[in-house]
């Protein structure tokens, strides 16, 4: 459900709405530039003893359009109450006790069903906090592939630090939500960037900067692969917009490349990307196009559909596509809300422009990716 | 046949190859190491399982899952007649290939594809994938098998280390429960010498009450004997107390001025009794400073160089015991390097080592000559750490010890008043000792007399012109002085006449006639020297004939009574003690008794008078110096004599003590302390009703 007011009483009403064809928590994709305040609308659902999670995005899907105000809202079915996970911007954050969380969640979850038609959790995360990538490893680690994984990356548009997780303790930062819940889901990630120059090896990296690419000045080496690729001169003007083009892909077998999106430098020689680098990992430079692009995304709704249970229909659609996704595609990203509409027919779009994506590969490890769409059906 | 790959492919190994490669051995930390390469293998390869085994005890045990909840389901799953029978290196194969059954586990990693790799000797690795389309070919076992090889490698470095780090960790815990056993130790000690000192400062409170008394000089003589022991044991009790104090770290120093050299001679005096009674040249050089005050402890600053006197006159039976003390000071600091040399029995090298041991004592055997708790050092060495100082050891079997101590205390205000002057102008100075001599004229100038002469000991005689100085200090035996003395007096000079304590009665008699002879001990005793001298005047007017030694004799009788001999109906007895308490205390037992009793002092001399007179009873002590008891009974068991009765009477009371004693051919034990029922039973048993009722 899109809702273009948002306020304490209407999101109550259609909560209750929502709630009347199944469901108790309720999750919230909240426009960052809606002007609703996120802690009267916590108030509100605290007061009504209303289970929820949200997340703060910088754009909204509905259909086939983009808003930058609004909310979505859906609810699922959750056995037990959110779990909020804090410290994030330290990678010393305690995790809670994930496997009792999911033997509590157990009793009416079917963990055992292999894909398809595992149940779900979904996860939010203030993209900026850091260390994503551990969260996602020590979640992996503690619940493993028995559930499905969605989720996304919070925050604004401009990149700077906000509170954006919406969780029953208020609006916050440096933390994630993540709640399981029974509804049965398909997923599937795709992105359409093709290798045109690597690999390079990252011999140097601090999280999510890298330091030296081949044993050389990070930004040179760059440089030359873009050069190479057909991209022109980077300076500290330009940067964004020129590297917006050439995002790094880190290797992966037998799978598409995770895509790690360079958003600025540090020092004149180091990169940041949006998402942590692995030490020594072997990265290629990749490049992309319209066509590529939206083919991928058809590609992942396509398998997303395929993957659902063939006797059960979704309910409820979960688009996670990438903001620098929709930056660099412009005007041509409607097409790619088109083509997955066209292949979800009759099922409304509904999802998040996030700042990095979250999805398991299939029934696979957790991953955190990079310019790329992941469709979730969940029923 | 050669697996045909894309060059694509062949690059995405390679980086397979390549990123694994380097993430193993990143640390020697077993579980970091292997989490390190199952983060790189999960994500390179999207698995949904990584899992270890690793032998321990010659058991499989899975030591790391990923995810890691599977870890307690997974722990008795792991099919072993597979692993042995099968399994040579890698095996791949699709879980629902029925070919592969039996390699199934049965629980939740039985997904996809599965992957065992062996790792030779130490384990294996099983991973699976349910993203992965087909099992991994020859050619990509092969590849990961290679990994794998430096993997094991690594991960034996690490159970190296491991193990390394639990062995540290053990000695370490051993560590701290050998120092919990010791500060468990250092209470009890304290608590127990505490809890002994009590009823012991009764004892010795009431003999002193007795003795103060109108008594007996029999009963003076035994309560004299109590107040002896129980003093002894009190100051074994207060070394105790002060080693476990100096071990827990509890003994604070005080802070407060004292003259070091008044220090050193109060000690000084304390002993030389002791060296006298030994005949030993016991002398004392004091150089530098004299009269500087020090900012110290000066009860441990005594204790210190008490032990260390005490110890030298133990262990020194004749010859010499010396002691050098030079004082400076310095940036407000006063330095006291002393060294205490004897020509004891030293210690070897071997032994040296363990010297500030406590409890170490360099003979241990039965036969020691030397008592005590072996203390002393260790007291010594906790004191000088405890006042920063440093002490040297020079030692040599046999030829004597040689301790040097160089400590630094604060200069106390004090020193600024000590100062002594003398009205005294000109002094001559006639000893013998080089080196005592220099530092009688370096006292003499200190206090400002300002012609003094020093004659050369040797080449002064009888012939030699006498000396117009106002005070002369010599010695005893010297021939100038002897025929001197009177004609000395004559000129209205003052004779100060050092000589041995052992000789000074017979002197001290001869100088009462004599107003300007002041006749001192030796150990010369600078202070009181210094005092004398700044005295002078008044005490040339005066009458006193020993102004600068108060030292006085209290000569303490340990001779026998004279017993007559036994009638020849009498039992013949025989005590065989080597500590004259005891001895004294059981003849005077025996004596309550109606029994008279011969005394000797070791085994062998008890062997040798029981080969020649029929004793009835031997009481025997068991540990005593030159020969133990049951060495001396084992021999007169093993005479061709009339045998006697033998009773040991020790402190070693221990069921094995006891045991060693009647293989020996002792017949009764009587424990130390005894009573005076406990002998008479013993000697009953031993003579037989009649013969001991008709005594």
């Amino acid at each position: 459900m899109y809702l273009d007011t948002v306020s304490p009483a209407i999101l109550l009403s259609s909560y209750k709405q929502l709630c009347s064809n199944g469901g108790n928590t309720l999750v919230m994709l909240l426009a960052e530039n809606d002007p609703a305040d996120p802690a009267d609308l916590i108030a509100a659902l605290n007061a009504h003893n209303v289970p929820f999670i949200g997340a703060v995005f910088p754009k909204l899907i509905f259909n086939d359009a983009l808003y930058t105000h609004g909310m979505i809202c859906f609810v699922v079915d959750a056995p037990v109450a959110p779990l909020l996970i804090e410290g994030l911007d330290s990678p010393d954050f305690t995790l809670p006790d994930l496997t009792l969380y999911l033997t509590e969640a157990a009793s009416g979850c079917d963990l055992k069903q292999t894909t398809p038609g595992k149940c779900t959790t979904l996860l939010f995360v203030d993209a900026l906090c850091g260390h994503i990538d551990l969260l996602l490893h020590r979640i992996y680690d503690e619940l493993g592939s028995q559930v499905n994984y969605i989720g996304g990356g919070a925050g604004s548009i401009q990149l700077r630090p906000i509170p954006c997780i919406l969780a029953a303790q208020g609006v916050l930062r440096n933390v994630a939500v993540l709640l399981l819940c029974k509804n049965a889901s398909s997923l599937s990630a795709k992105h359409g960037w093709q290798q045109a120059y690597g690999p390079v090896v990252a011999t140097e990296v601090e999280n999510n900067t890298i330091k030296q690419l081949n044993w050389d000045n990070a930004i040179t080496v760059y440089q030359q692969a873009i050069t190479a690729s057909g991209g022109g001169e980077l300076d500290a003007s330009n940067f964004m917009a020129g590297t917006r083009a050439f995002p790094f892909g880190i290797s992966k077998e037998e799978e598409e490349v995770i895509v790690r999106d360079p958003i600025a430098t540090a020092d004149n020689a180091h990169i940041i990307c949006v998402g942590a680098i692995p030490q020594n990992a072997s990265l290629y430079i990749l490049k992309g196009d319209e066509h590529s692009l939206i083919a991928a995304a058809q590609r992942a709704a396509e398998e997303s559909l395929a993957g659902f249970p063939a006797n059960r229909m979704p309910t409820q659609s979960l688009i996670i596509d990438c903001i620098s996704r929709q930056l660099f595609l412009a005007e041509a990203f409607s097409r790619e809300m088109s083509v997955v509409q066209s292949v979800l027919k009759d099922l409304p779009l509904e999802g998040a422009l996030t700042l990095g994506e979250i999805s398991s590969f299939g029934d696979g490890y957790l991953e955190f990716f990079n310019k790329t769409i992941v469709v979730g059906l969940l029923q | 046949m050669t697996e045909q790959r894309a060059p694509q492919q062949l690059v995405q190994d390679i980086t397979t190859l390549y990123e694994l490669s380097l993430c193993i051995g990143s640390s020697l930390d077993l579980i970091h190491n292997i989490e390190n390469f199952s983060k790189v293998l999960m994500a390179r390869k999207s698995l949904n399982f990584f899992g270890l085994w690793l032998y321990r005890n010659d058991s499989l045990q899975l030591t790391y899952a990923s995810p890691r909840f599977l870890q307690k389901q997974l722990e008795n799953t792991l099919p072993t007649n597979f692993l042995t029978q099968r399994l040579e290196k890698a095996l791949s194969f699709e879980a629902s290939d029925e070919t592969y059954s039996d390699c199934l586990t049965g629980d939740a990693t039985d997904a996809g594809v599965i992957t065992y790799f062996k790792l030779v000797d130490i384990g294996l690795l099983k991973i699976t994938s349910s993203r992965a389309k087909q099992p991994m070919s020859a050619l990509q076992l092969n590849q990961l098998g290679s990994l794998m090889d430096k993997l094991r490698v690594s991960l034996l470095a690490c159970m190296e280390h491991d193990s390394l780090v639990g062995e540290i960790e053990e000695r370490k815990r051993a560590e701290e429960k050998a120092e919990h056993a010791n500060a468990s130790k250092t209470r009890f000690l304290a608590n127990i010498s505490h809890e002994m000192r009590t009823p012991l400062n009764g004892i010795l409170a009431g003999t002193e009450l007795l003795l103060n008394r109108s008594i007996s000089p029999q009963l003076k003589e035994i309560l004299e004997i109590v107040r002896n022991s129980g003093q002894l044991l009190s100051r074994h009790i207060t070394n105790i107390l002060d080693l476990t104090r100096i071990d827990s770290n509890t003994f604070q120093l005080k802070n407060a001025p004292f003259s070091v050299v008044m220090a050193f001679e109060s000690c000084v005096d304390t002993v030389k009794l002791q060296a006298a009674k030994k005949h030993l040249n016991f002398d004392v050089i004091m150089q530098g400073d004299l009269s500087v005050f020090a900012l110290g402890d000066e009860v441990r600053f005594k204790q210190l160089i008490m032990n260390l006197l005490t110890n030298a006159l133990r262990f020194t039976e004749k010859g010499f015991v010396r002691l050098v003390i030079q004082l400076t000071t310095a940036d407000d600091n006063v330095h006291i390097h002393f060294v205490l040399s004897d020509s004891g029995i030293g210690i070897s090298e071997d032994l040296k080592a363990r010297l500030f041991t406590p409890f170490f004592q360099a003979d241990d055997s039965a036969t020691k000559k030397h008592d005590g708790l072996g203390l002393g050092l260790a007291i010594i060495k906790g004191l000088i750490e405890l006042m920063k100082g440093e002490v040297q050891l020079l030692t040599t079997a046999g030829e004597g010890t040689c301790v040097a101590v160089d400590l630094r205390l604060p200069v106390a205000e004090h020193s600024l008043h000590a100062k002594l002057t003398t009205p005294v102008k000109s002094a001559c100075v006639i000893l013998q000792d080089p080196e005592l001599a220099n530092s009688v004229v370096q006292l003499l100038t200190h206090m400002g007399v300002n012609q003094i002469e020093r004659w050369q000991a040797s080449t002064a005689n009888d012939s030699s012109p006498l000396p117009n100085a106002h005070v002369i200090i010599t010695e005893h035996h010297h021939p100038f002085f002897v025929t001197h003395h009177d004609a000395l007096a004559n000129g209205g000079r003052q004779l100060v006449m050092y000589t041995p304590l052992g000789v000074y009665e017979h002197w001290i008699a001869w100088a009462n006639q004599r107003p300007h002879l002041h006749i001192c001990t030796l150990p010369l005793n600078y202070s009181k020297l210094g005092e004398f001298l700044s005295t002078l005047s008044h005490t040339v007017l005066g009458d006193s004939h020993d102004a600068t030694n108060a030292a006085s004799l209290s000569a303490t009788s340990m001779q026998d009574s004279n017993s007559e001999p036994p009638a020849a109906d009498k039992p013949r007895l025989l005590i065989v003690e080597d500590n004259p308490a005891n001895q004294i205390f059981l003849k005077k037992v025996l004596n309550k008794l109606h029994f008279d009793a011969d005394q000797v002092e070791n085994g062998q001399e008890a062997v040798n008078k029981a080969l020649l007179q029929n004793y009835d009873v031997i009481f025997m002590d068991i540990q005593m110096p030159i020969m133990d008891g049951l060495t001396a009974t084992r021999l007169i068991r093993g005479a061709d004599i009339k045998q006697p009765r033998i009773v040991a009477v020790s402190a070693n009371a221990f069921p094995d003590d006891i045991q060693r004693c009647h293989d020996a051919g002792i017949d009764l034990f009587v424990g130390k302390p005894f009573t005076i029922k406990q002998i008479a039973s013993a000697l009953e048993e031993s003579l037989g009703k009649d013969k001991y009722s008709a005594a």
